[in-house]
């Protein structure tokens, strides 16, 4: 049960060009999850499947940051993929979300790759430097960013021509229980980006705000936007009302 | 940074006379660094020649004479790295300091200006990462709960929203903080620390990120333990039991134990191990999610 190859094609330009646009250009936000995954979903023609699986994305990853220099677990890429095997195959959602787990991770390997294969264009550019021909510098950085779109393309190709058969195939024999297994595991991974970011922002003095957002939600059942308006009216309090210390003078910045 | 590095930005604005930049210039050096913050970084010098593309026209502009322009290249060409939206507001600096290269007679004061361009870029670029990093971590996360919540119910608002909020914090970042700091030199740092706006600004959005996340955790983590117990007459409902105490108890203390796992330097993969493991024991049990 081979898929068309145009179609793999169409498929791949247009989960790489999304994912590309993470680092290859300014990204418009459309590398997040939420909008990658309408995104894909739309242009594969299943909006819907699109929009759920990148809004719970959105929160399985919501914890992963890039801090400094290192490179983490890729979000868009995870997105991509995963939405476009589940509309290929039609496999369940659950399915689909856990696909993404190995799949962030090849993302984030091939931007390593791309990372140490773009080290080389700096030294092309010392040596543009040296004669002073600037505007053939410059120009380097389409390179770096072709770079990028090729690191991107090949894997994602390769995930769909080949993964599509073979999660198809995992699909058609899978019994009850991994379904059962699955579909608890997606409910749970939530829980793990709302526990690195609170793990992030945790300060005992914003404990308070959590427990109120929480009995709001939980036994109010308030929407989450009514929710985020309260907070937001909390935040305001605080920057109007409560006076900052000051800091000392001097010091690194 | 050394006092004297800021003062001799300070005293920037009134030494631009004979090479003066011109919008183009500043414009071409905004859209360049907007457009293509990290397309060529590498390992070796992360996002040194984006910086460097960035200054192109400044510099071609301001050095009519092949060796400075040679000159003021390698200068551009050494290591930077930070927040990539981020990266404007020392590149604002870099252009002032320049033009002000340009204006100076040759000189020991020249050669000396020349260096502490550089010296700006190596000391800002550590505590800019420092701020943009945890605002633009802040930012996007709280953006992504707010918006996946529509996602989730299926809704495409979501997916625009998020469009647009990114967007707003991008272009805003990008432009008032390459313009303002390109006419106000170092200043916008001593403004900052004065008023103390990004410390308020970081603790309003936590307030808010935090309740938002308070919400979150029973509304999106499907962790229910739907299943009954049969002791002979008595049967127990377990969810029914935890639902009696508090709803959304189950899911709240999985959040907890992840972050207390997290914040032990417990990575996020070996976290995902653990998730998995957790359901199939509970899948295993009999357990329905």
């Amino acid at each position: 049960m081979g898929f068309d190859l145009g179609y793999v094609l169409y498929v791949t330009l247009v989960c790489s060009v999304i994912d590309w646009l993470g680092y290859g250009m300014y990204n418009m936000g459309l590398n997040q999850p939420v909008v990658a995954g309408a995104i894909v979903g739309l242009l594969l023609g299943d909006p819907g499947t699109g929009i759920v699986i990148g809004g719970t994305l959105q929160l399985v990853y919501m914890g992963v940051v890039a801090v400094g220099a290192a490179i983490p677990v890729n979000k868009t890429t995870a997105t991509t993929v995963s939405v476009a095997l589940c509309i290929m195959t039609e496999i369940s959602m659950e399915s689909a979300i856990a696909l993404a787990v190995p799949v962030a991770v090849l993302g984030q390997l091939d931007q390593m790759l791309a990372w140490t294969l773009n080290s080389s264009l700096m030294h092309i550019a010392d040596g543009y430097a040296e004669k002073g021909e600037l505007d053939k510098m410059s120009r380097l950085q389409f390179v770096g960013s072709a770079i990028f779109f090729i690191t991107k393309a090949i894997p994602i190709f390769l995930c769909i021509y080949f993964g599509s058969p073979f999660v198809q195939m995992i699909n058609d024999n899978m019994p009850a229980w991994v379904q059962n297994w699955l579909t608890m595991a997606t409910g749970m991974l939530p829980a793990l980006g709302f526990g690195m970011l609170f793990a992030l922002m945790y300060k005992p003095k914003y404990i308070p705000f959590f427990i109120i957002g929480f009995v709001m939600a939980a036994v109010f059942g308030g929407s989450l936007l009514a929710i985020a308006l309260l907070g937001a009216a909390f935040a305001l309090t605080v920057y109007f009302y409560v006076p900052v210390a000051k800091k000392k003078k001097g010091g690194a910045l | 940074m050394s006092e004297r590095n800021i003062e001799m930005v300070e005293q920037t604005p009134e030494v631009r006379e004979e090479h003066k930049l011109t919008n183009k210039e500043l414009n071409s050096c905004f859209w360049r660094f907007t457009l293509f913050p990290m397309c060529s970084i590498n390992y070796e010098r992360f996002q040194t020649l984006t910086y460097f593309t960035a200054m192109k026209k400044v510099i071609k502009k301001l050095y009519p004479n092949k060796e400075d322009q040679i000159d003021a290249a390698k200068r551009h060409m050494a290591f930077y790295n930070t927040t990539p939206q981020w990266m404007g507001i020392n590149l604002g600096i870099s252009c002032a300091q320049e033009e002000a290269i340009a204006n100076m007679a040759d000189g020991p004061e020249k050669d000396e200006l020349k260096e502490s361009v550089n010296t700006m870029k190596a000391s800002l670029m550590g505590p800019l990462a420092g701020i943009g990093d945890s605002i633009d971590a802040t930012l996007t996360a709280i953006f992504g709960a707010l918006c996946a919540g529509f996602a989730v119910a299926g809704s495409p608002i979501g997916a625009i929203l998020m469009v647009i909020l990114m967007n707003v914090y991008y272009v805003g970042i990008c432009y008032y903080g390459y313009f303002y700091s390109y006419r106000n030199g170092i200043k916008i740092i001593r403004d900052m620390n004065k008023s103390n706006i990004l410390d308020r600004v970081m603790e309003a959005a936590s307030i808010l990120g935090m309740t938002a996340l308070g919400a979150l955790v029973p509304s999106w983590v499907g962790f229910n333990l739907t299943t009954n117990i049969a002791i002979g007459d008595y049967v127990l409902n377990i969810q029914q039991e935890l639902d009696n105490i508090i709803p959304g108890l189950a899911p709240l203390v999985l959040t907890l134990i992840l972050a207390l796992l997290y914040k032990k330097n417990v990575s996020s993969l070996k976290l995902v191990v653990v998730i998995f493991i957790l359901a199939l024991i509970f899948a295993l049990l009999g357990f329905a999610a």
